[in-house]
Protein backbone atom coordinates (compact mmCIF):
# COMPACT_ATOMS: atom_id res chain seq x y z
CA UNK A 1 0.00 0.00 0.00
CA UNK A 2 1.17 3.49 -0.82
CA UNK A 3 1.16 5.67 2.28
CA UNK A 4 -0.88 8.84 2.17
CA UNK A 5 1.22 11.42 3.96
CA UNK A 6 -0.35 14.70 4.87
CA UNK A 7 2.25 17.40 4.29
CA UNK A 8 0.63 20.66 5.34
CA UNK A 9 1.09 23.91 3.59
CA UNK A 10 3.46 26.01 5.63
CA UNK A 11 2.72 29.64 6.53
CA UNK A 12 4.00 31.91 3.83
CA UNK A 13 4.58 29.04 1.39
CA UNK A 14 3.68 29.74 -2.19
CA UNK A 15 0.87 27.52 -3.35
CA UNK A 16 1.91 26.08 -6.69
CA UNK A 17 0.07 23.83 -9.07
CA UNK A 18 2.66 21.10 -8.47
CA UNK A 19 2.02 21.15 -4.72
CA UNK A 20 -1.76 20.95 -5.21
CA UNK A 21 -1.64 18.32 -7.93
CA UNK A 22 0.93 16.28 -6.02
CA UNK A 23 -1.26 15.97 -2.96
CA UNK A 24 -4.27 15.01 -5.05
CA UNK A 25 -2.15 12.41 -6.85
CA UNK A 26 -0.87 10.97 -3.60
CA UNK A 27 -4.40 10.39 -2.35
CA UNK A 28 -5.49 8.94 -5.70
CA UNK A 29 -2.56 6.52 -5.69
CA UNK A 30 -3.32 5.46 -2.14
CA UNK A 31 -6.99 4.80 -2.85
CA UNK A 32 -6.09 2.72 -5.92
CA UNK A 33 -3.65 0.54 -4.00
CA UNK A 34 -5.60 -0.65 -0.98
CA UNK A 35 -4.40 -3.77 0.84
CA UNK A 36 -6.78 -6.65 1.54
CA UNK A 37 -6.88 -5.80 5.26
CA UNK A 38 -8.37 -2.39 4.54
CA UNK A 39 -11.71 -4.15 4.22
CA UNK A 40 -13.82 -5.24 7.17
CA UNK A 41 -14.02 -8.98 7.74
CA UNK A 42 -17.10 -10.80 6.40
CA UNK A 43 -17.79 -7.91 4.05
CA UNK A 44 -18.08 -9.75 0.75
CA UNK A 45 -21.34 -11.45 -0.17
CA UNK A 46 -22.42 -13.46 -3.18
CA UNK A 47 -23.29 -10.27 -5.08
CA UNK A 48 -19.64 -9.15 -4.85
CA UNK A 49 -18.06 -12.42 -5.84
CA UNK A 50 -18.05 -14.63 -8.91
CA UNK A 51 -18.59 -18.35 -8.45
CA UNK A 52 -15.62 -20.09 -6.90
CA UNK A 53 -16.48 -23.25 -8.82
CA UNK A 54 -14.40 -23.26 -12.00
CA UNK A 55 -16.33 -23.62 -15.23
CA UNK A 56 -14.13 -22.41 -18.07
CA UNK A 57 -11.56 -23.40 -20.68
CA UNK A 58 -7.93 -22.48 -20.16
CA UNK A 59 -5.03 -23.48 -22.40
CA UNK A 60 -7.22 -26.06 -24.07
CA UNK A 61 -8.32 -27.65 -20.81
CA UNK A 62 -12.02 -27.79 -20.05
CA UNK A 63 -12.05 -27.16 -16.32
CA UNK A 64 -15.51 -27.81 -14.93
CA UNK A 65 -17.27 -29.97 -12.33
CA UNK A 66 -17.58 -33.55 -13.51
CA UNK A 67 -19.72 -36.33 -12.12
CA UNK A 68 -19.04 -39.81 -13.44
CA UNK A 69 -19.78 -43.23 -12.15
CA UNK A 70 -20.74 -46.81 -12.64
CA UNK A 71 -24.38 -47.64 -12.91
CA UNK A 72 -24.25 -51.32 -13.67
CA UNK A 73 -21.86 -53.89 -12.21
CA UNK A 74 -18.34 -53.61 -13.59
CA UNK A 75 -15.49 -56.02 -12.98
CA UNK A 76 -11.98 -54.81 -12.42
CA UNK A 77 -9.39 -57.55 -12.79
CA UNK A 78 -6.02 -57.51 -11.12
CA UNK A 79 -2.87 -59.42 -11.73
CA UNK A 80 -0.99 -61.53 -9.22
CA UNK A 81 -0.66 -60.21 -6.65
CA UNK A 82 -3.50 -57.78 -6.78
CA UNK A 83 -1.83 -55.15 -4.67
CA UNK A 84 -0.06 -52.84 -5.32
CA UNK A 85 -1.02 -53.44 -8.92
CA UNK A 86 -4.51 -52.06 -9.03
CA UNK A 87 -6.97 -51.52 -11.83
CA UNK A 88 -8.80 -48.50 -13.09
CA UNK A 89 -11.91 -47.77 -15.07
CA UNK A 90 -12.66 -45.01 -17.54
CA UNK A 91 -15.89 -44.53 -15.59
CA UNK A 92 -13.76 -43.47 -12.62
CA UNK A 93 -11.31 -41.28 -14.58
CA UNK A 94 -11.69 -37.58 -15.32
CA UNK A 95 -9.66 -36.08 -18.17
CA UNK A 96 -9.70 -32.27 -18.41
CA UNK A 97 -8.39 -32.62 -21.97
CA UNK A 98 -5.14 -30.71 -21.53
CA UNK A 99 -2.72 -29.87 -18.76
CA UNK A 100 -3.34 -26.57 -17.00
CA UNK A 101 -1.18 -24.77 -14.41
CA UNK A 102 -2.30 -25.26 -10.84
CA UNK A 103 -2.50 -22.62 -8.13
CA UNK A 104 -4.27 -19.37 -7.38
CA UNK A 105 -1.15 -17.49 -8.46
CA UNK A 106 -1.25 -18.98 -11.98
CA UNK A 107 -3.27 -18.04 -15.02
CA UNK A 108 -5.89 -20.69 -14.40
CA UNK A 109 -6.44 -19.56 -10.79
CA UNK A 110 -7.39 -23.11 -9.88
CA UNK A 111 -6.07 -23.71 -6.37
CA UNK A 112 -7.94 -26.83 -5.32
CA UNK A 113 -9.99 -29.70 -6.70
CA UNK A 114 -12.54 -31.32 -4.43
CA UNK A 115 -12.80 -35.08 -5.02
CA UNK A 116 -15.65 -37.29 -3.84
CA UNK A 117 -15.86 -41.03 -4.41
CA UNK A 118 -18.33 -43.64 -3.20
CA UNK A 119 -18.71 -47.20 -4.39
CA UNK A 120 -20.55 -50.37 -3.57
CA UNK A 121 -18.32 -53.41 -3.90
CA UNK A 122 -20.38 -56.38 -5.00
CA UNK A 123 -17.59 -58.83 -4.43
CA UNK A 124 -13.86 -59.04 -4.14
CA UNK A 125 -11.78 -61.90 -5.48
CA UNK A 126 -13.04 -64.70 -7.63
CA UNK A 127 -11.87 -67.45 -5.35
CA UNK A 128 -12.15 -67.82 -1.63
CA UNK A 129 -9.38 -65.53 -0.56
CA UNK A 130 -9.86 -63.26 2.39
CA UNK A 131 -8.53 -59.83 1.70
CA UNK A 132 -9.32 -56.17 1.58
CA UNK A 133 -10.43 -53.75 -1.09
CA UNK A 134 -7.95 -50.91 -1.45
CA UNK A 135 -8.65 -47.63 -3.17
CA UNK A 136 -6.83 -44.36 -3.67
CA UNK A 137 -6.88 -41.14 -5.69
CA UNK A 138 -4.28 -40.58 -8.40
CA UNK A 139 -3.37 -37.51 -10.46
CA UNK A 140 -1.63 -37.04 -13.81
CA UNK A 141 -0.37 -34.27 -16.07
CA UNK A 142 -0.37 -36.37 -19.24
CA UNK A 143 -2.79 -39.27 -18.62
CA UNK A 144 0.19 -41.61 -18.92
CA UNK A 145 2.17 -41.25 -15.71
CA UNK A 146 0.00 -41.30 -12.61
CA UNK A 147 1.06 -40.36 -9.10
CA UNK A 148 -0.88 -41.51 -6.07
CA UNK A 149 -2.06 -39.25 -3.30
CA UNK A 150 -0.85 -41.56 -0.59
CA UNK A 151 -2.94 -39.92 2.11
CA UNK A 152 -6.07 -41.03 0.25
CA UNK A 153 -5.22 -44.73 0.27
CA UNK A 154 -7.63 -46.76 2.37
CA UNK A 155 -8.46 -50.40 2.68
CA UNK A 156 -11.58 -52.08 3.86
CA UNK A 157 -12.24 -55.70 4.58
CA UNK A 158 -15.41 -56.90 2.93
CA UNK A 159 -18.13 -58.54 4.96
CA UNK A 160 -18.42 -62.04 3.63
CA UNK A 161 -22.04 -63.04 3.67
CA UNK A 162 -21.28 -65.28 0.79
CA UNK A 163 -18.12 -66.28 -0.97
CA UNK A 164 -18.72 -63.85 -3.75
CA UNK A 165 -20.74 -61.28 -1.87
CA UNK A 166 -18.48 -58.63 -0.42
CA UNK A 167 -21.20 -56.15 0.53
CA UNK A 168 -18.58 -53.50 1.17
CA UNK A 169 -19.00 -49.79 0.75
CA UNK A 170 -15.97 -47.57 0.24
CA UNK A 171 -15.71 -43.80 0.26
CA UNK A 172 -13.14 -41.10 -0.22
CA UNK A 173 -13.20 -37.33 0.28
CA UNK A 174 -10.11 -35.32 -0.49
CA UNK A 175 -8.83 -32.06 -1.94
CA UNK A 176 -6.04 -31.93 -4.52
CA UNK A 177 -3.77 -29.00 -3.60
CA UNK A 178 -0.79 -27.21 -5.08
CA UNK A 179 1.42 -29.21 -2.72
CA UNK A 180 0.19 -32.42 -4.36
CA UNK A 181 1.13 -31.10 -7.80
CA UNK A 182 4.53 -29.95 -6.57
CA UNK A 183 5.22 -33.23 -4.77
CA UNK A 184 4.41 -35.16 -7.94
CA UNK A 185 6.84 -32.99 -9.89
CA UNK A 186 4.10 -31.95 -12.30
CA UNK A 187 3.85 -28.66 -14.18
CA UNK A 188 0.08 -28.78 -13.86
CA UNK A 189 -2.92 -31.05 -13.72
CA UNK A 190 -4.76 -32.91 -16.45
CA UNK A 191 -6.46 -35.98 -14.96
CA UNK A 192 -7.75 -37.47 -11.74
CA UNK A 193 -8.77 -41.09 -11.26
CA UNK A 194 -9.65 -43.72 -8.71
CA UNK A 195 -7.54 -46.85 -8.54
CA UNK A 196 -8.84 -50.00 -6.97
CA UNK A 197 -6.81 -52.90 -5.70
CA UNK A 198 -7.25 -56.11 -3.78
CA UNK A 199 -4.92 -56.88 -0.92
CA UNK A 200 -4.43 -60.35 0.57
CA UNK A 201 -2.66 -61.59 3.68
CA UNK A 202 0.94 -62.61 3.20
CA UNK A 203 0.07 -66.19 4.08
CA UNK A 204 -2.11 -66.48 1.02
CA UNK A 205 0.09 -67.32 -1.92
CA UNK A 206 -1.99 -69.29 -4.36
CA UNK A 207 -4.15 -66.61 -5.86
CA UNK A 208 -5.60 -67.54 -9.18
CA UNK A 209 -7.45 -64.41 -10.09
CA UNK A 210 -8.07 -61.20 -8.26
CA UNK A 211 -11.20 -59.33 -9.12
CA UNK A 212 -13.27 -56.57 -7.64
CA UNK A 213 -16.75 -56.05 -8.93
CA UNK A 214 -18.05 -52.52 -8.46
CA UNK A 215 -21.77 -52.63 -8.14
CA UNK A 216 -22.35 -48.91 -8.39
CA UNK A 217 -20.12 -45.92 -7.93
CA UNK A 218 -20.19 -42.16 -8.03
CA UNK A 219 -17.06 -40.10 -8.73
CA UNK A 220 -17.13 -36.29 -8.66
CA UNK A 221 -14.40 -33.70 -9.12
CA UNK A 222 -15.06 -30.02 -8.48
CA UNK A 223 -12.27 -27.56 -9.42
CA UNK A 224 -12.29 -24.43 -7.25
CA UNK A 225 -11.00 -20.88 -7.46
CA UNK A 226 -9.76 -21.25 -3.92
CA UNK A 227 -6.64 -22.30 -2.14
CA UNK A 228 -6.36 -24.74 0.74
CA UNK A 229 -3.85 -23.53 3.30
CA UNK B 1 -13.75 1.83 -10.37
CA UNK B 2 -10.16 3.08 -10.30
CA UNK B 3 -9.99 6.61 -9.06
CA UNK B 4 -8.89 9.07 -11.76
CA UNK B 5 -9.54 12.71 -10.94
CA UNK B 6 -10.99 14.92 -13.66
CA UNK B 7 -9.06 18.10 -13.12
CA UNK B 8 -5.37 19.01 -13.01
CA UNK B 9 -4.39 22.49 -11.97
CA UNK B 10 -1.86 24.73 -13.68
CA UNK B 11 0.24 27.58 -12.44
CA UNK B 12 -0.83 31.09 -13.31
CA UNK B 13 -4.35 29.96 -14.07
CA UNK B 14 -7.29 31.02 -11.96
CA UNK B 15 -8.71 27.88 -10.32
CA UNK B 16 -12.35 27.17 -11.02
CA UNK B 17 -14.25 26.27 -7.86
CA UNK B 18 -16.24 23.65 -9.80
CA UNK B 19 -13.01 21.92 -10.78
CA UNK B 20 -12.02 21.66 -7.16
CA UNK B 21 -15.41 20.35 -6.05
CA UNK B 22 -15.39 17.77 -8.84
CA UNK B 23 -12.12 16.43 -7.54
CA UNK B 24 -13.23 16.33 -3.94
CA UNK B 25 -16.84 15.10 -3.81
CA UNK B 26 -18.81 15.95 -6.92
CA UNK B 27 -18.18 13.26 -9.54
CA UNK B 28 -18.69 13.98 -13.21
CA UNK B 29 -21.31 11.38 -13.87
CA UNK B 30 -22.41 12.33 -17.35
CA UNK B 31 -20.85 12.96 -20.71
CA UNK B 32 -18.52 10.87 -22.77
CA UNK B 33 -15.77 10.92 -20.18
CA UNK B 34 -17.26 10.64 -16.70
CA UNK B 35 -14.90 10.71 -13.74
CA UNK B 36 -15.24 9.66 -10.14
CA UNK B 37 -14.04 11.84 -7.29
CA UNK B 38 -12.89 11.20 -3.77
CA UNK B 39 -16.58 10.51 -3.28
CA UNK B 40 -15.91 6.85 -4.19
CA UNK B 41 -14.81 6.21 -0.60
CA UNK B 42 -18.51 6.48 0.30
CA UNK B 43 -19.14 2.80 -0.49
CA UNK B 44 -18.06 2.77 -4.12
CA UNK B 45 -14.63 1.17 -3.87
CA UNK B 46 -14.32 -2.13 -5.69
CA UNK B 47 -11.71 -4.71 -6.70
CA UNK B 48 -9.89 -2.25 -8.98
CA UNK B 49 -8.99 -0.15 -5.95
CA UNK B 50 -7.01 -2.96 -4.35
CA UNK B 51 -3.35 -3.51 -4.91
CA UNK B 52 -2.48 -5.80 -7.80
CA UNK B 53 -3.04 -9.55 -7.29
CA UNK B 54 -4.80 -9.13 -3.96
CA UNK B 55 -5.96 -12.51 -2.63
CA UNK B 56 -8.69 -12.41 -0.04
CA UNK B 57 -8.73 -14.97 2.74
CA UNK B 58 -11.90 -16.68 3.88
CA UNK B 59 -12.51 -14.18 6.67
CA UNK B 60 -13.27 -11.49 4.08
CA UNK B 61 -16.35 -13.40 2.96
CA UNK B 62 -19.61 -13.49 4.85
CA UNK B 63 -20.48 -17.04 5.92
CA UNK B 64 -22.70 -19.08 3.57
CA UNK B 65 -22.12 -16.71 0.63
CA UNK B 66 -19.97 -18.96 -1.59
CA UNK B 67 -20.98 -22.29 -0.14
CA UNK B 68 -23.97 -23.30 1.86
CA UNK B 69 -25.08 -26.52 3.52
CA UNK B 70 -27.81 -28.17 5.56
CA UNK B 71 -27.88 -31.56 7.28
CA UNK B 72 -30.43 -33.84 8.90
CA UNK B 73 -29.87 -37.09 10.73
CA UNK B 74 -31.24 -39.63 13.14
CA UNK B 75 -29.75 -42.29 15.40
CA UNK B 76 -32.83 -44.17 16.55
CA UNK B 77 -34.07 -47.34 14.95
CA UNK B 78 -36.85 -46.87 12.44
CA UNK B 79 -38.70 -50.00 11.43
CA UNK B 80 -40.66 -50.09 8.21
CA UNK B 81 -42.90 -53.15 8.20
CA UNK B 82 -43.87 -54.46 4.85
CA UNK B 83 -47.33 -55.34 6.06
CA UNK B 84 -48.08 -51.65 6.44
CA UNK B 85 -46.03 -49.84 3.85
CA UNK B 86 -44.17 -50.14 0.55
CA UNK B 87 -47.31 -50.68 -1.45
CA UNK B 88 -46.64 -51.16 -5.13
CA UNK B 89 -44.54 -53.58 -7.09
CA UNK B 90 -41.68 -51.25 -8.00
CA UNK B 91 -39.72 -48.37 -6.52
CA UNK B 92 -41.49 -45.63 -8.45
CA UNK B 93 -44.92 -46.38 -7.05
CA UNK B 94 -44.10 -48.11 -3.81
CA UNK B 95 -41.25 -46.25 -2.16
CA UNK B 96 -41.35 -44.27 1.06
CA UNK B 97 -39.19 -41.31 2.13
CA UNK B 98 -37.05 -42.23 5.12
CA UNK B 99 -36.98 -40.18 8.29
CA UNK B 100 -33.52 -38.75 8.88
CA UNK B 101 -32.79 -38.96 5.18
CA UNK B 102 -35.21 -36.35 3.93
CA UNK B 103 -34.61 -32.62 3.81
CA UNK B 104 -36.40 -29.52 2.63
CA UNK B 105 -34.25 -26.48 2.05
CA UNK B 106 -34.33 -23.03 0.53
CA UNK B 107 -31.65 -21.89 -1.92
CA UNK B 108 -30.72 -18.24 -1.41
CA UNK B 109 -28.84 -18.01 -4.72
CA UNK B 110 -28.29 -19.97 -7.90
CA UNK B 111 -25.36 -22.31 -7.29
CA UNK B 112 -22.96 -23.73 -9.85
CA UNK B 113 -23.38 -27.20 -8.45
CA UNK B 114 -25.05 -29.04 -5.60
CA UNK B 115 -23.67 -32.07 -3.81
CA UNK B 116 -25.92 -34.42 -1.89
CA UNK B 117 -24.24 -36.92 0.40
CA UNK B 118 -25.58 -39.44 2.85
CA UNK B 119 -24.71 -42.25 5.23
CA UNK B 120 -27.10 -45.04 6.09
CA UNK B 121 -26.81 -48.08 8.30
CA UNK B 122 -29.69 -50.41 7.67
CA UNK B 123 -30.86 -53.87 8.53
CA UNK B 124 -33.04 -55.93 6.30
CA UNK B 125 -35.08 -58.64 7.94
CA UNK B 126 -36.51 -61.48 5.94
CA UNK B 127 -35.50 -63.94 3.34
CA UNK B 128 -34.72 -63.32 -0.25
CA UNK B 129 -33.53 -65.22 -3.23
CA UNK B 130 -31.12 -64.02 -5.86
CA UNK B 131 -32.61 -60.66 -6.68
CA UNK B 132 -33.17 -57.23 -5.21
CA UNK B 133 -35.03 -57.48 -1.94
CA UNK B 134 -34.90 -53.85 -1.02
CA UNK B 135 -33.83 -50.73 -2.83
CA UNK B 136 -32.72 -47.38 -1.51
CA UNK B 137 -32.53 -44.55 -3.98
CA UNK B 138 -31.98 -40.81 -4.08
CA UNK B 139 -35.05 -38.92 -5.19
CA UNK B 140 -34.62 -35.38 -6.50
CA UNK B 141 -37.27 -32.80 -7.37
CA UNK B 142 -36.61 -33.53 -11.03
CA UNK B 143 -37.03 -37.28 -10.65
CA UNK B 144 -35.32 -40.42 -9.56
CA UNK B 145 -31.58 -40.71 -10.03
CA UNK B 146 -30.71 -44.17 -11.17
CA UNK B 147 -27.02 -44.11 -10.35
CA UNK B 148 -27.42 -43.20 -6.71
CA UNK B 149 -29.01 -46.49 -5.83
CA UNK B 150 -28.28 -49.23 -3.40
CA UNK B 151 -29.78 -52.62 -3.84
CA UNK B 152 -29.52 -54.84 -0.83
CA UNK B 153 -29.12 -57.86 -3.04
CA UNK B 154 -27.92 -57.29 -6.56
CA UNK B 155 -25.01 -59.65 -7.08
CA UNK B 156 -26.19 -60.46 -10.54
CA UNK B 157 -23.20 -62.59 -11.36
CA UNK B 158 -23.90 -65.14 -8.66
CA UNK B 159 -24.77 -68.26 -10.55
CA UNK B 160 -26.63 -70.22 -7.93
CA UNK B 161 -29.84 -69.14 -6.35
CA UNK B 162 -29.23 -68.47 -2.74
CA UNK B 163 -31.16 -67.41 0.28
CA UNK B 164 -29.87 -64.65 2.45
CA UNK B 165 -31.35 -63.93 5.82
CA UNK B 166 -31.09 -60.76 7.82
CA UNK B 167 -28.90 -58.70 5.58
CA UNK B 168 -27.10 -55.68 6.95
CA UNK B 169 -25.58 -52.94 4.89
CA UNK B 170 -23.95 -49.57 5.12
CA UNK B 171 -24.40 -47.10 2.31
CA UNK B 172 -22.23 -44.04 1.99
CA UNK B 173 -23.07 -42.16 -1.15
CA UNK B 174 -23.06 -38.85 -2.89
CA UNK B 175 -24.50 -37.30 -6.01
CA UNK B 176 -23.62 -34.04 -7.72
CA UNK B 177 -25.87 -32.02 -10.00
CA UNK B 178 -24.68 -29.16 -12.19
CA UNK B 179 -27.82 -28.46 -14.16
CA UNK B 180 -31.49 -29.18 -14.17
CA UNK B 181 -34.33 -28.33 -11.86
CA UNK B 182 -32.17 -28.26 -8.75
CA UNK B 183 -29.89 -25.46 -9.99
CA UNK B 184 -32.16 -22.52 -9.34
CA UNK B 185 -32.73 -20.02 -6.58
CA UNK B 186 -35.58 -18.56 -4.55
CA UNK B 187 -37.34 -21.89 -4.27
CA UNK B 188 -37.89 -24.57 -1.68
CA UNK B 189 -36.68 -28.03 -2.56
CA UNK B 190 -37.38 -31.44 -1.10
CA UNK B 191 -34.86 -34.21 -1.55
CA UNK B 192 -34.78 -37.59 0.12
CA UNK B 193 -33.58 -41.14 0.14
CA UNK B 194 -36.51 -43.39 -0.57
CA UNK B 195 -36.81 -47.07 0.23
CA UNK B 196 -38.78 -49.79 -1.39
CA UNK B 197 -39.00 -53.32 -0.07
CA UNK B 198 -40.10 -56.04 -2.40
CA UNK B 199 -43.20 -56.96 -0.42
CA UNK B 200 -44.78 -58.78 -3.31
CA UNK B 201 -41.82 -61.05 -3.79
CA UNK B 202 -41.40 -59.94 -7.39
CA UNK B 203 -38.47 -61.88 -8.71
CA UNK B 204 -37.83 -63.36 -5.30
CA UNK B 205 -38.41 -66.63 -3.60
CA UNK B 206 -41.61 -67.51 -1.86
CA UNK B 207 -40.84 -65.46 1.26
CA UNK B 208 -40.74 -61.72 0.73
CA UNK B 209 -39.03 -59.24 3.00
CA UNK B 210 -40.57 -58.61 6.39
CA UNK B 211 -39.18 -55.27 7.42
CA UNK B 212 -36.48 -52.74 6.84
CA UNK B 213 -34.74 -51.17 9.82
CA UNK B 214 -32.85 -47.91 9.39
CA UNK B 215 -30.47 -47.63 12.34
CA UNK B 216 -28.37 -44.52 11.75
CA UNK B 217 -28.62 -42.01 9.01
CA UNK B 218 -27.55 -38.59 7.93
CA UNK B 219 -28.25 -36.60 4.80
CA UNK B 220 -26.71 -33.34 3.75
CA UNK B 221 -26.99 -30.88 0.90
CA UNK B 222 -24.07 -28.65 -0.05
CA UNK B 223 -24.51 -25.83 -2.55
CA UNK B 224 -21.41 -24.36 -4.17
CA UNK B 225 -22.01 -21.01 -5.77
Amino acid sequence: MVDIDDVPFLPGETVTAARVNGRFTEIVTGLNDLPSYSMLSETLTNVHLPSFVVDETYLGATIEPVNKGIGTPTSLLFGVPGYPFGATSTDLTVDFGSVFPFGMNTGSKVGAVLVLFDADIAYASYVLNAGSVIHRVEISQDMAIWVELSITEHQKYPIYNNVTDANANISSRTVVTSDDIDTAGFVGLRGIRIKLGFGVPLAVTAIVTNEVRVNAASFSVIPLHAEVV
Amino acid sequence: MPLVLPNVFADNTVTNADDLSENLFNPVATGTNPYPSFDIINGQLDSTNFELDTIFSYDAVMPRQISWAREVGATINRDYFTSQTFRGNNFDVGHEPLTGLAITYYLPYTPKCIVYSWNVTAHYIGESANADAATLQLVLPSGVVARAKHSVRSCTDVAATRTVTDGEFIWNGHHMVTSGGEIQADRHYSVYIGAWVNTLGVGLGPTPAQSLRIACSSFRVIALR
